[in-house]
């Protein structure tokens, strides 16, 4: 009853794959160059009193400052290092060291980054923390769809090639999209990698939409869980969805009576998360746009 | 000054009343210096603070070059500290990359060596960064701590917290080269075992990081330092235990605070403190709770109408503890009183004088205070009072006992299935687990975790898979078996076992944390909650017990004298009837109590007299055996490092098992801390000491300094001083009857 392909190399780990109609906006990358050129103070020692000052005097972009006596230094600099087609990890760089983690510039700048190199993911785990990891979702964007990607362990056994076979997809990836992830689902790969002695190639991108939703929505919603985005913000009805905290439970049913019944509800589960995951930042991504106009 | 001058000063105070029984002198001691070529820039911090390093201290430098582990068991104030310091700024000037973990057994301590490594680190500009690392350490600089600090001092609660996150600390741990165990004397009995069982796991983690580190276990004297060592971490260690450094001659004295009954005892302690800072010496009182230390700190100033008498404890803020320490270093300060938090660690420097007002449980701990008398060649003085109880009192009738001191054991538990239970699921949970890392003696755990679900075996070994963390499931005091929280505004003070609940936290019991006292409002075992007060009372208290008790099997048995003596499990069930409220050594007050009898398993030691010699009429036997015991129990902290309340006993005209008349000692904590084996291997010096302890008490039928237990909870009925001394003649073989 189980769909999933066995990969060649990932003993104890199916595939699952599937797709959602699902189109994402992101600004253009010239009206975002555009946008971000503008923010002189993303240059050290410029705050805001010296930029209104700068722009008066017919400074006004990032390029322009290149000329000027004292700043043009750093501005080339900075311009260098992200280079003529603007690296994405180089600009991330420079517009986290400045810019608060909700801030929605850093959910619009993901327009750097090549379409099918964000991978949104969400682990399911056999406890709260320091627990195996037993099924990772991915999504990633392609056309006007989203590719759900998902990886069981069918055992145990299966916990440390599910991390490699992750690991792939990881190296696919330049951004990761994740809901809590990096408080939660990034650092536990790590340590669990680490359990098993195992290297996980890093993403240096990693847009964790739990904060933009606490920014966006504070004092609108009651809690930031992801199903109260869903029903209040999205307006995704999950009729028949597994609660959260009985997919341990369900998983250790399977393991121990070897029946795959109570993974068809964890998987369903688990792939609604992904392609809410992307619901949401579409959602944000509108909103972003809306304040910007 | 000089014990003539003191003897004579006292001699013309009109308050003297002759209460000195015995002084001895202990000769002076010259400093005995090493040589050894240090890196150039730790030979010339050390120069600069005119530091010449003694015998010991190279000593140790040269096993750790050498490769070895080191027990350091030298006196306090002898340097143990510099000695292991010095290594730990040469091995990581010398790589960059080195790095050194320290375990402390308490916070505080490690707060206050954290500023002698600072100053020695900046000395010698090696760029350590020592940092503490522990619950109080802010979330901001925990990231960069463990990023870049090389020298983390931490305490083995915290460590086994951070254990299962060992990737974050790979640093640290992959260039690991020290691992010092400071205050290692702290880790006995059931916190020993865990702090044992915590190591073997982060040798596990290092060896994964390819680290090897060595060890130094430093601690006060005990009697069996490399066994102890080793039993903590499992390797071979060499025991340095000869003290080069220079010592004044010391002056012990020994008072009988009985030769004055119309004083009380802290009243002649506060005395005596006016007295000594009077004649100029800086003196320092050890008190056994915090009301006592003001008491005599207030009653001395009184006498003297000085300002110049403080109080100190743990409780105070750091920055008043700071000010108080720096206060007795330059002398501004002549005389402290203080609970044992001033017994070791803190630097205050040396004193003139040392009181110890009643014995504080153990000779070891005795010393440590005795210790902070004494400044390089300076003589000291040190003033023994006693309580009135049998240990106490008997020091004062054989002092060459506490004089010629040369530790007592210090003993770790056998590893109960709680305890391996708990390792192994945290050890799993760190790393997957080869079949090759857990022992034959561990199956029976790892059968228990596997059919519990807690533990899966996959190729890669066995992982940890339950639903909670493993290190939250298995906290190291619940493997330790310290179910019970003991709360006070609901802030968790210490946690212990259901059995030390029953036996200290019964509804009105008073309870000293800290030097702090509380008295217990409700015990909730259940819950497994003991919530107490904050109360400044003058009494304490002291739980009525009975108890009888079942063997489940003897595991070895030999004749001892006329005896026979066995040890073994046993099953205890105890029961707590009452309490008395005593006050300045007297009862003042009786309380029933109503609390559940209690059942559980134990270690035990059993001895049977066979053929009773004739003197023993059979009346009198029940009497003969119960003294008997009483007097075994409290000469036990002579042996094992021990709370006299943790060995209790039963004995019986005819035990039922043995079918014989029998006294029986068992480890009065769930699960047994280790202490009846020491106890059977000792026997025979168990058996001398108690009777020395009797035969040289001058009461004609018992008094609370020989039999009197306050414990006993049939009253100290029946008792026979005679019978008791034939009893224990008996049980010991002839050659060691006056070997006490």
């Amino acid at each position: 009853m189980l769909s999933g392909v066995r990969e060649r190399g990932f003993q104890d780990v199916l595939t699952f794959e599937s797709e959602e109609l699902l189109e994402l906006h992101f600004p253009s990358i010239e009206n975002l160059q555009a946008g971000v050129g503008r923010m002189l103070h993303l240059l050290y020692g410029i705050g805001a009193c010296r930029s209104e000052q700068l722009r008066q005097q017919g400074y006004a972009t990032l390029a322009d400052l290149t000329s000027h006596p004292q700043w043009g230094e750093g501005a080339r600099t900075l311009l260098a290092k992200w280079g003529g087609s603007w690296n994405p990890e180089a600009v991330f760089r420079t517009l986290r060291a400045w810019l608060p983690a909700s801030d929605p510039l850093l959910l619009s700048a993901l327009a750097l980054v090549p379409r099918q190199r964000i991978l949104f993911f969400d682990l399911e785990t056999l406890g709260l923390s320091n627990a195996p990891v037993f099924l990772i979702a991915t999504g990633r964007l392609e056309d006007r769809r989203l590719l759900v990607r998902q990886f069981l362990a069918t055992s145990l056994a299966g916990e440390k090639p599910l991390l490699a076979r992750f690991g792939r997809e990881l190296e696919e990836a330049t951004a990761l999209v994740s809901y809590n992830g990096k408080a939660f689902d990034w650092t536990l790969l790590q340590e669990r990698s680490a359990y098993y002695s195992q290297e996980i190639p890093s993403v240096e991108i990693h847009a964790d939409l739990l904060h933009h939703v606490r920014r966006r929505f504070a004092g609108l919603l009651p809690d930031a869980h992801l199903g109260t985005i869903e029903e209040k913000v999205l307006g995704v009805h999950r009729a028949h969805d597994l609660s959260s905290s009985l997919v341990p439970s369900f998983y250790s049913m399977y393991l121990e009576t070897g029946s795959p019944a109570p993974l068809r509800p964890i998987l369903d589960h688990n792939r609604q998360d992904i392609v809410s995951l992307a619901l949401l930042l579409r959602t944000l991504l509108e909103e972003g746009a809306d304040a910007a106009r | 000054m000089r014990l003539d001058d003191f003897l004579s000063a006292l001699d013309r105070d009109p308050s003297y009343r002759g209460q000195v029984v015995h002084a001895a002198s202990v000769p002076a001691h010259a400093p005995e210096y090493g040589e050894i070529a240090l890196r150039p820039e730790v030979a010339a911090a050390l120069d600069q603070r005119g530091i010449r390093l003694y015998r010991h201290q190279v000593a140790t430098i040269e096993a750790l070059r050498a490769g070895r582990d080191v027990a350091l068991t030298t006196p306090t104030a002898s340097g143990k500290t510099l000695a292991f310091h010095i290594p730990t700024l040469e091995w990581l000037g010398e790589d960059p990359n080195a790095t050194a973990l320290y375990l402390y057994p308490l916070k505080a301590l490690a707060n206050d060596q954290l500023e002698k490594l600072r100053a020695l680190d900046e000395a010698c500009g090696s760029d350590l960064s020592p940092c503490t690392y522990d619950g109080d350490t802010p979330q901001q600089k925990r990231a960069w701590i463990r990023r870049s600090a090389r020298v983390v001092l931490t305490n083995p609660h915290a460590l086994h917290q951070y254990l299962p996150w060992h990737h974050q600390w790979a640093r640290l741990f992959a260039s690991l080269k020290l691992v010092v165990l400071d205050e290692a004397h702290h880790y006995r009995g059931v916190v020993g075992g865990n702090v044992a069982g915590l190591l073997a796991r982060l040798l596990r983690i290092l060896a994964h990081y390819g680290a090897h580190p060595q060890f130094v276990v430093s601690s006060a004297s005990i009697a069996n330092p490399e066994d102890f060592a080793r039993a903590l971490t499992g390797r071979d260690a060499v025991s340095i235990t000869e003290d080069g450094s220079a010592r004044g001659p010391r002056s012990i004295v020994f008072w009988d605070p009985m030769a004055d009954p119309s004083s009380s005892i802290t009243r002649q302690a506060a005395t005596l403190l006016s007295f000594l800072t009077g004649q100029g010496m800086q003196t320092v009182c050890f008190a056994r709770s915090r009301v006592m230390a003001e008491r005599i700190a207030s009653t001395a100033r009184r006498g003297t109408a000085t300002e110049a008498i403080q109080s100190y404890r743990a409780g105070y803020l750091a920055q008043d503890r700071r000010e108080l320490e720096a206060d007795l270093r330059n002398g501004r300060l002549r005389g402290v009183v203080s609970t044992s938090a001033l017994e070791s660690g803190i630097d205050i420097g040396g004193l003139d004088a040392a009181i110890l007002v009643g014995f504080p449980g153990s000779l070891l701990s005795a010393w440590q205070q005795a210790g902070r008398a004494g400044r390089g060649s300076r003589p000291s003085l040190v003033i023994y009072i006693p309580y009135e109880d049998p240990l106490d009192r008997y020091f004062l009738r054989d002092p060459e006992r506490f004089l010629a001191y040369a530790g007592e054991r210090l003993v770790l538990p056998r590893r109960t299935l709680r305890h391996r239970a708990g390792h192994l699921a945290c050890a799993a949970a760190e790393l997957p687990l080869r079949p090759e890392e857990a022992g034959v003696e561990d199956e029976e755990a790892m059968t228990a975790l596997r059919e519990s679900g807690l533990l899966a075996d996959t190729p890669f070994g066995a992982i940890y898979r339950g639903l909670r963390r493993a290190h939250e499931a298995f906290p190291l005091e619940e493997m330790a078996g310290e179910t019970v929280r003991l709360v006070c505004d609901g802030r968790t003070l210490e946690t212990m076992d259901p059995v030390r609940a029953r036996r200290d936290a019964y509804p009105g019991a008073v309870l000293l944390h800290r030097g702090e006292t509380y008295v217990i409002q409700a015990l909730d075992l259940t819950e497994g909650v003991a919530t107490a007060m904050r109360e400044d009372v003058d009494y304490s208290t002291q739980g009525l017990r009975t108890s009888a008790v079942e063997i489940l099997s003897a595991e070895a048995s030999v004749p001892s004298g006329g005896a026979h003596v066995a040890h073994g499990r046993v099953r205890v069930t105890e029961s707590f009837v009452g309490y008395k409220a005593i006050h300045d050594d007297r009862t003042v007050s009786l309380h029933p109590l109503d609390l559940p009898s209690h059942t559980y398993e134990t270690d035990g030691v059993w001895a049977t007299f066979r053929n009773l010699p004739p003197e023993i009429e059979a009346a009198d036997l029940l009497g003969a055996l119960h003294g008997a015991e009483h007097a075994l129990i409290s000469m036990a902290p002579l042996l094992v490092l021990c709370d006299a309340a943790d060995v209790a006993g039963v004995s019986m005209p005819l035990h039922p098992q043995t079918g014989a008349p029998t006294i029986l000692l068992f480890d009065g904590i769930e699960d047994g801390a280790g202490l009846a084996e020491v106890l059977f291997e000792e026997w025979s010096r168990l058996a001398a000491a108690a009777h020395a302890m009797v035969s040289r008490c001058p009461c004609d039928d018992g008094c609370p300094a020989c039999l009197l237990s306050p414990r006993c909870g049939s009253q100290n009925q029946p008792l026979s001083k005679p019978g008791a001394m034939r009893i224990l003649a008996l049980s010991a073989p002839a050659s060691r009857k006056e070997d006490a």
